[in-house]
């Protein structure tokens, strides 16, 4: 038989070419729909019959809104019609994605044996509700589709259980008792599961998360469990539980399709599996991660698995999605600084802004300061309108040129300094808190000379003091600390101690990034601050053995001094997020420096 | 542009110019009768008076709607006076956050080029003028008069708790941060260090109290940067002789000044009724005052106990400056019952040289502005069981009070008292201002 070639012409002038056999018409679609329980689309009508009716396992197929084209993998089954010509025979594609995937369905497409089959819908072409294409399909399923395997393991999947959109647990013959709390995503696709589980012990096989055609299982043996007094006392103790540890927080990484319907299929051995609907939590960022990791108070032993399993994957996909865009910035310039300043210092501001004015006023005491170049960053936009006049106002009282970075949105330590970094122009730069205060004279000019003096050094600072002149910080080393998994954390020598008589340079594991001083290109090189550390924890130390691993050291000049007013922080009960988060910069520092994850098997 | 006045400055170094000094202080007795602006100005017109100096003032103003639009130096009362209207003031640590003024105010030196600068305050023109003075003329000599302990103390520099109103000797900023606690030992730290990178601009400072002078050194003022010198006071005008105090008839104790808690009002009411009580007719209490400037609290309390009061107190209402020589000499002594360390109240100074005892507490300015026994009689702070003894006394023998008469201590002579300030400022070219050049300049 002859074929001839046909440019259809689409509504949106696209043209398609399609291979006609024969005379035959372009095929038609008369249903289609998504089904949320299965996560993907239905699509049913007719083509012209193919030579041979055995498609592989999944075919790729075009499909065609009112947009654009998009290219996904199906099911393909055929049916016979009866209300067709034999020239025809009945498509049944099962297309497994997001119900997003597309809009108003115009027209999809298929290749089989180099030959293009494609349907397009008319004006009536209903999209059908979630229940009636799967009732649909089953139907066909059942009926009149050709008997291959691709239609048995379709059709196995329809005949499964399926979610409807409520809850169906109390249709269990066992007792299971879940919640949860909370549902935070971790883009592009992880999802952190907050919540409560009792049930008697090894009645659940399985835990799946299901969303657009995504799933993921959830291990519970490996979930980080906590104490749920609550629970027990609400309704646990009326079943008959004692579990104190009913709580979870379990990680899904890939299961969560965005903007689809997301639930839980709870297998039981006995077969039995029922439904339960999640809803998304709406935060993303920061409160992404404090949604995270606040009101869990991780148990004694269990800091190692909850961080390698469970928090630490959920945040680090947090933060690096909340850090993906290059960070924003406006740049404010008062007065012109010299041509060639020595040292850039850069000054993260956040808070109190009102350390800015101080730490000028301090400034002008000494010409230095006037001969650097200056570079705060606001890392805080809610005080933008309240810093710009102070910023005017302190200029024009000291006139000591600077420039002022105001970041579009709060990111933290690690970025703002990075962000001061990267407009630095000297060879040397000093990261200075905005909570230090200079008390020796010629402090910049001193730190530079000893570093200019001696390659070996990668990173130098003064002592600091505490307003009594005390010591708040001479050089850091490692803790270990046994209530914390024995992780390494940091501590100051001599803290709160009266200072010995100066000593020139002492060298240490870790100086404190309050005020560190060091070749601005070295600096670059090893890529300022590390970004994965949230908030503000952890990353001079990883600066400093970053240099160490260089053969690099890190020394405090006792010679020079500054006050540093280190601010208690409070952590209230109603804080224990920030604890958390503490926890997890130490996590990440110990698996990078320290301890490798210790294998875990399932309990 | 402001109308800046025109006088050329001579070339300072020569011996035969006049001397010129800039007085700077945060009101002008026009607008407010406080202490300190009256001083400042007093000096002002005493300097501007002198053959041998030239004088300006430079005053402030808070009141927006008295600032002409686009300059905030005016000049409404003589081209020798500039108001600032002053634009954002930060009371914790005297800053002056109105961009426009260091430029303003270093024009207006660089325009009157003066010799020296006296500031009677940093209110409203923040202690950052002494830096744009020491910048603007290296030369210069500033020179700061202390009123009151603002750079050592928050709660209004008066040196008493908050809220007890107990006395306090000593600043901490564990200490401040217990008496204002929405701020944190840090903030009086840096507090502290912000006010004293300033002060540590000033050559000379003086203080119209030893009491004063000893606070301050304590605080860390250099002390040989510390004069003691008294504030110069109008002079007043009446000449006529002044009168005895009276043998008999009620002994008349005359109040004058702020009617305030602090300034121990309450403890006038108190030895008031323990008098009455003890049917001790003889004493006479008369308030002469104002007590508008008070909260709306204290102000009720005032109004409620003048209510109850007996016969042997009367409120006179506020009084003319003008008028308080008479008044003074109305009574037979002057009372001075704050309860708070004071510097070297004008009250006082207005007693002595009206010839009358003065009754005060026995600490602070006070106690070392009055000697027990010989200018007048001390009594414990506070307390009025005390006082009322002692005016019961005083009644009872007449003598006591006719001796204090005649060994009160001459008035302060004020053409002295202005030589002292002029030896004070320094002559320009002097050693002393040559080595603050150089710091300048390094």
């Amino acid at each position: 038989m002859s074929s001839s070639s046909v440019s259809i012409q689409n509504d949106d002038d696209r043209s398609t070419d399609v291979l006609l056999f024969g005379e035959q018409q372009l095929g038609y679609v008369d249903s289609y729909g998504y089904n949320v329980s299965l996560g993907g689309w239905f699509l049913i009508g007719w083509t012209a019959r193919p030579f041979k009716m055995d498609p592989p396992a999944t075919i790729e197929v075009h499909i065609e809104d009112q947009r654009r084209r998009v290219v996904a993998e199906s099911s393909l089954i055929f049916f016979e019609r009866t209300d067709l010509e034999h020239t025809r025979v009945g498509v049944l594609l099962f297309v497994p994605g997001s119900s997003r995937l597309f809009g108003v369905l115009r027209q999809f497409s298929f290749t089989l044996d180099e030959v293009t089959y494609a349907a397009k819908t008319g004006l009536v072409t209903p999209r059908r509700e979630s229940g009636d294409i799967l009732e649909m399909a089953r139907t066909i399923l059942l009926g009149q589709a050709l008997g291959t395997e691709n239609r048995d393991q379709l059709l196995a999947l329809c005949m499964r259980p399926c979610f409807v959109g409520h809850e169906t647990l109390n249709t269990l013959s066992e007792a299971i008792l879940l919640e949860v709390d909370q549902a935070i995503p971790c883009p592009p696709h992880g999802l952190l599961l907050k919540g409560w589980l009792l049930a008697p012990m090894g009645s659940i096989r399985r835990l799946t998360l299901r969303s657009g055609g995504r799933s993921g299982t959830i291990d519970i043996a490996k979930a980080l469990r906590i104490a749920r007094p609550d629970v027990i006392s609400a309704v646990g103790a009326e079943r008959g539980y004692s579990e104190t540890h009913s709580g979870f927080a379990a990680y899904v990484p890939d299961a969560w399709s965005p903007g689809d319907v997301t639930y839980l299929e709870i297998e039981l051995e006995s077969g039995e599996i029922a439904f339960k609907p999640i809803r998304i939590s709406h935060n993303s960022g920061l409160s992404a991660i404090r949604e995270v990791l606040d009101g869990l108070k991780i148990p004694d032993g269990a800091l190692d698995g909850a961080f390698d399993h469970t928090l630490g994957p959920a945040v680090a996909t947090l933060n690096a999605a909340r850090l993906a865009a290059p960070a924003s910035f406006e740049t404010l310039r008062f007065g012109d600084s010299v041509e060639t300043p020595i040292v850039s210092v850069v000054v993260p501001l956040y808070g109190r802004i009102d350390f800015f004015e101080y730490q000028m006023a301090l400034f002008s005491r000494d010409p230095e300061y006037a001969r650097s170049d200056l570079i705060y960053v606001l890392d805080d936009p809610t005080k933008r309108e309240a810093l710009l006049p102070l910023a005017n106002s302190v200029y024009e009282r000291f006139r000591i040129p600077f420039r002022l970075l105001l970041m579009r949105e709060n990111r933290g330590f690690a970025p703002a300094n990075n962000v001061g970094l990267s407009v630095a122009r000297a060879p040397y730069v000093c990261f200075m808190n905005s909570d230090v205060f200079p008390l020796s004279g010629g402090l910049l000019a001193g730190l530079s000379a000893r570093l200019s003096q001696d390659a070996g050094i990668g990173v130098i600072g003064p002592r600091l003091l505490f307003e009594d002149g005390s010591i708040q910080h001479e050089g850091c080393y490692f803790r270990p600390l046994k209530e914390f998994g024995h992780w390494h954390f940091i501590d100051h020598h001599h803290k709160g101690r009266r200072p010995s008589p100066a000593s020139g340079l002492k060298a240490f594991e870790v100086i404190t990034g309050a005020c560190m001083l060091m070749r601005r290109e070295l600096a670059v090189e090893l890529g300022g601050f590390d970004e994965r550390y949230i908030v503000g924890d952890f990353e001079d130390s990883d600066l400093c053995l970053k240099l160490r691993a260089k053969r690099l050291r890190a020394v405090v000049d006792t010679e020079l001094s500054a006050y540093h007013l280190e601010r208690k922080s409070q952590v209230a009960p109603s804080q224990s997020w920030r604890m958390n988060l503490t926890l997890y910069n130490a996590w990440v520092h110990e698996r990078r420096w320290f301890m490798s994850p210790t294998k875990t098997t399932p309990v | 542009m402001t109308n800046r006045s025109k006088t050329a400055a001579p070339d300072s170094r020569l011996r035969t110019a006049p001397r010129r000094v800039l007085v700077v202080s945060h009101s002008h007795p026009d607008l407010s009768k406080g202490g300190a602006e009256v001083a400042a100005h007093q000096l002002f017109r005493t300097l501007k008076g002198s053959p041998d100096h030239e004088a300006w003032y430079l005053g402030c103003v808070r009141d927006a709607g008295n600032a002409k639009l686009g300059a905030s130096l005016s000049q409404p009362y003589s081209d020798h006076e500039y108001l600032y209207a002053c634009q954002g003031f930060d009371w914790f640590k005297f800053a002056n956050l109105d961009a426009e003024f260091p430029n303003e105010f270093r024009a207006l030196l660089n325009d009157l080029k003066p010799d020296v600068v006296h500031f009677h305050h940093y209110l409203n023109v923040g202690v950052e003028a002494f830096l744009h003075v020491r910048e603007t003329l290296p030369e210069a000599q500033i020179v700061l008069t202390l009123h009151e302990y603002l750079g050592i103390c928050h709660h209004y520099g008066q040196m008493v708790t908050r809220p007890a109103r107990s006395l306090c000797s000593e600043a901490s900023p564990l200490r401040c941060s217990r008496c204002f606690n929405e701020f944190s030992p840090s903030d009086f730290f840096m507090r502290d260090m912000y006010i004293k990178r300033f002060f540590d601009v000033v050559d000379q400072f003086i203080a119209p109290s030893e009491f004063l002078a000893e606070r301050y050194v304590t605080w860390g003022l250099p002390r040989e940067k510390m004069t003691v010198l008294e504030n110069v006071l109008p002079v007043p005008t009446s000449t006529a002789p002044v009168a005895r105090t009276a043998s008999k008839g009620p002994l008349r104790v005359g109040f004058f000044g702020q009617i305030s808690v602090l300034k121990g009002i309450n403890v006038l009411f108190e030895a008031a009724e323990i008098l009455e009580e003890q049917e001790q007719y003889g004493v006479v209490f008369e308030i002469y005052g104002d007590h508008s400037g008070q909260p709306p609290e204290f102000q009720q309390d005032f109004l409620t106990r003048l209510a109850k009061v007996g016969r042997n107190v009367k409120f006179m209402g506020p009084y003319e400056q003008s008028r308080v020589d008479a008044l003074m000499r109305s009574v037979d002594l002057v009372l001075v019952p704050s309860v708070w360390w004071e510097n070297s109240p004008v009250v006082i100074q207005e007693a002595i040289r009206n010839r009358r005892p003065v009754i005060c507490s026995d600490i602070g300015g006070m106690a070392e502005k009055v000697r027990d026994g010989l200018d007048g009689m001390h009594f414990p702070v506070g307390n009025s069981v005390a006082l009322a003894h002692l005016l019961s006394q005083l009644v009872e023998d007449r003598t006591v009070l006719g001796a204090l008469g005649d060994s009160i201590r001459p008035a302060v002579d004020t053409a002295m008292l202005t030589n002292e300030f002029k030896r004070l400022y320094q002559a320009p070219g002097s050693e002393l201002s040559s080595r603050r050049t150089a710091k300048a300049q390094s």
